[in-house]
């Protein structure tokens, strides 16, 4: 891990972002980390607010990130420019959702392209609507607590799943509670993609989410901390088919703990709880058990 | 002189010609009919090596448009090809690469959204967004046209995207013999594109925010660009005959037997040449009729029709186009073109004429009606209303398509 060093800011504070919003150090990281030489697209989304960046930024149309991505990657090629990172932040709505088909095609054609997803789990930017990566049971403005429905009905999809199976060279998810982790998996994305022109890298980080989440700010990484030890958000890679669980806790701590600190499932029954806890250590097993295998 | 080949080509394959003389550095694509065949031909050019070009096999338009911002933004020449359902999923990013003035040129055969055949229901949806919009009549003008596109859009004073149009399978799919320049002329008429600002540029150290300006100054800079393109269209038209020797009127229109005629049609694409046909017909009679074609769509050349209207003071004229918009029971060029001359005290009597919806055919017999009624009006100064063809005298059969 000491080989990762940011040799030269190009992102400035402050940001138009929250107070306790993980998603600032989800991009300054990444770009800090990635330097001088790259440029970053950004769909509508909570990571407008990122703040300023020495790098050139180009917005793009919420369903089409990884498409406009894909044209300035072959637009640089054509223009002589060599080894330039090509990074989008997008949010889980413009990942999961609207921007699926766009993403997919990209993986596909192999497009030089370093995809981050921070994954808050809801449409934040405008105003906490329920994405598909919206948990199971959790209030948002479009799923209420109704006297007949309560939270959203259904499971979240697996978005790095659905990556893996587009067979790039890294698939990988991070928490911001784990800085040195992310920040290799980003330099790791940097030799694939942008050196060796393997083609894309996925990488989805928990963007824990104060305002949407309804948690106090200050507890920003506690939070995702706990969400990595309760088994809520494993944190793996998969780098040319080969599999690592990164962090692996001996026990995971209650789900419980982690549910209880967040406004969005304050009104979980115990049932709802433990069922939500089953979905959690099913995954778990199934992830220790490709990481025994390697694959 | 000009070194030229002559071949025998559809639409299609004259605008995939062009595109390769124009040495542009990025495509992107979605398949769709009948525009397929354009990004075909491109694709063998560039796997047979006599293309040095990136090809994006994109998964949808609104991706394709896009991608094609994305690579603008680099500051590299770029083209796509797209229509009908097409353009319309497109619409969203077709909007933004006019907002970032990218100078993208896109050719359209045109086709209805219900059918696979030409009408201009698609680029008529599309005619506020901030394209240059050039309507053409045959392979070879398409050729031509696709040429001159790169000059015009890229030029500093426009730096506004711009469609080719031509109509579905009628000139996209059918062949005629076309005049191919050779690359050393194109050279000289178009030579390597010159960005105005290269918004990335991993070379440069500034700090650039992609951010606009305030919408109101940004929608006049826009309007005062579409004004400027109506100078370089005409410039580019000139400069293109000066060493082509092929000149379409003065780039915005063109008109056919003008002088002293009574009454003129306005028609657009394909149907122009049956329009001329006609027009021989009807003065061989003594009629006095004319015909003016509109080239230029967007921007709508209002000044030059009223010069024309100044200088010949036609009692009628009518306008026939493939496009209807509902609710005003008219087409867009006749709202345009009637607003263009309301406020001369000499303006003519006006009739639309809506035909070929849908690919249906235009023929010379509807012509003929069309110049029969306009001349009616320039005699008796009535005009009744507006006529729609497929119901006086085209064959209609209304049918159910399932595309
Ligand atoms: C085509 C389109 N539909 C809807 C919107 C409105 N919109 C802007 S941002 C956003 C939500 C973004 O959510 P997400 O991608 O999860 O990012 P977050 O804001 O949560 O970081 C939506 C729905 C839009 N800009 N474009
Ligand atoms: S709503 Fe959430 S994700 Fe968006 S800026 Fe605020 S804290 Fe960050």
């Amino acid at each position: 891990m000491s080989d990762v060093v940011a040799v030269e800011r190009v992102t400035i504070p402050p940001t138009g972002a929250c107070q306790g919003c993980a998603m600032v150090l989800i991009s300054r990281h990444a770009l800090d980390t990635l330097g001088r030489n790259s440029a970053v697209i950004i769909p509508a989304s909570c990571g407008a607010w990122s703040g300023a960046m020495l790098i050139d930024r180009g917005p793009t149309q919420f369903p089409s990130a990884a498409a406009a991505a894909s044209g300035v990657a072959r637009g640089l090629k054509a223009a002589g420019h060599k080894n330039t990172n090509v990074v989008v932040i997008a949010g889980d709505g413009g990942t999961y959702d609207i921007g699926l088909q766009a993403l997919s095609g990209a993986a596909e054609r192999g497009e030089r392209i370093i995809y981050i997803c921070q994954n808050n789990q809801a449409y934040m930017n405008t105003g906490i609507q329920r994405s598909g990566a919206t948990p199971r049971w959790a209030w948002t403005t479009t799923t209420p607590i109704g006297s007949v429905i309560q939270g959203k009905t259904v499971w979240p999809k697996s978005m790095p799943e659905i990556m893996e199976a587009h067979h790039i060279p890294l698939v990988a998810t991070a928490s911001i509670h784990n800085i040195p982790d992310y920040k290799r998996k980003i330099k790791l994305a940097q030799r694939l993609t942008t050196e060796e022109g393997k083609g894309l890298s996925y990488i989805e980080v928990l963007n824990t989410c104060p305002t949407g989440w309804r948690y106090s700010p200050e507890k920003m990484v506690a939070m995702a901390r706990l969400a990595v030890e309760t088994g809520f958000w494993p944190v793996y890679e998969v780098v040319e088919g080969k599999f690592k669980l990164n962090i692996k806790p001996k026990t995971l701590k209650p789900l419980k703990e982690f549910l209880q600190m967040q406004g969005r499932f304050r009104h979980l029954t115990d049932e709802q709880i433990a069922e939500m806890e089953r979905w959690v250590h099913e995954r778990w097993q199934r992830l220790l058990e490709r990481d025994e295998r390697g694959y | 002189m000009v070194k030229e080949k002559i071949d025998f080509l559809t639409g299609n394959d004259a605008i995939a010609y062009a595109v390769k003389l124009a040495r542009v550095k990025v495509i992107a694509a979605y398949p769709i009919t009948p525009q397929s065949p354009v990004t075909e031909k491109i694709s063998e050019y560039i796997a047979n090596g006599e293309m040095d070009a990136e090809f994006i096999e994109i998964e949808g338009e609104h991706s394709c448009l896009a991608a094609m911002r994305g690579a603008g933004a680099c500051g590299v020449r770029i083209f796509t090809a797209t229509c009908g359902p097409g353009l319309m999923y497109a619409h969203e990013n077709l909007e933004m690469v006019h907002r970032d003035r990218i100078p993208l040129v896109i050719a359209v055969p045109n086709r209805s959204y219900s059918s696979l055949f030409a009408d201009y229901t698609d680029s008529m949806c599309e005619a506020t967004t901030g394209f240059i919009q050039l309507f053409v009549e045959s392979p070879q003008e398409a050729l031509d046209t696709t040429l001159q596109a790169f000059r015009i859009a890229e030029d500093h004073r426009v730096l506004m995207p711009l469609m080719v149009l031509y109509d579905g399978y009628v000139t996209s799919h059918t062949g005629a013999t076309v005049r191919l320049p050779s690359q050393e002329d194109v050279d000289r008429f178009l030579p390597p594109f010159k960005p105005y600002a290269v918004r990335i540029d991993p070379s440069r150290s500034e700090f650039i925010q992609w951010d606009t300006p305030g919408v109101p100054l940004q929608e006049m800079e826009h309007e005062q660009a579409m004004t400027n393109a109506k100078e370089v269209i005409k410039e580019a038209n000139e400069e293109y005959a000066e060493i082509f020797g092929r000149r379409y009127g003065n780039g915005l229109i063109e008109t056919y037997r003008v002088e002293d005629a009574e009454a003129a049609l306005v028609t657009m694409a394909s149907m122009t040449g049956t329009a001329r046909h006609v027009v021989d017909i009807l003065r061989d009679k003594g009629e006095r009729v004319g015909l003016i074609k509109l080239r230029s769509f967007r921007p709508f050349p209002a000044e030059d029709f009223i010069e024309l209207q100044e200088k010949y003071g036609f009692k009628a004229l009518g306008v026939c186009e493939r496009d209807v918009t509902h609710g005003c029971n008219y087409g867009e060029v006749y709202g345009d073109l009637k607003a263009s001359l309301y406020d001369l005290a000499d303006r003519p009597k006006m009739i639309n004429f809506i035909l070929g919806l849908g690919g249906s055919d235009i023929r010379v017999q509807d012509l003929q009606f069309a110049y029969q009624k306009v001349l009616e009006a320039a005699r008796t100064g009535k005009v009744e209303k507006q006529t729609w063809f497929g119901h006086e005298i085209g064959a209609v059969e209304i049918r159910l398509a399932g595309f």
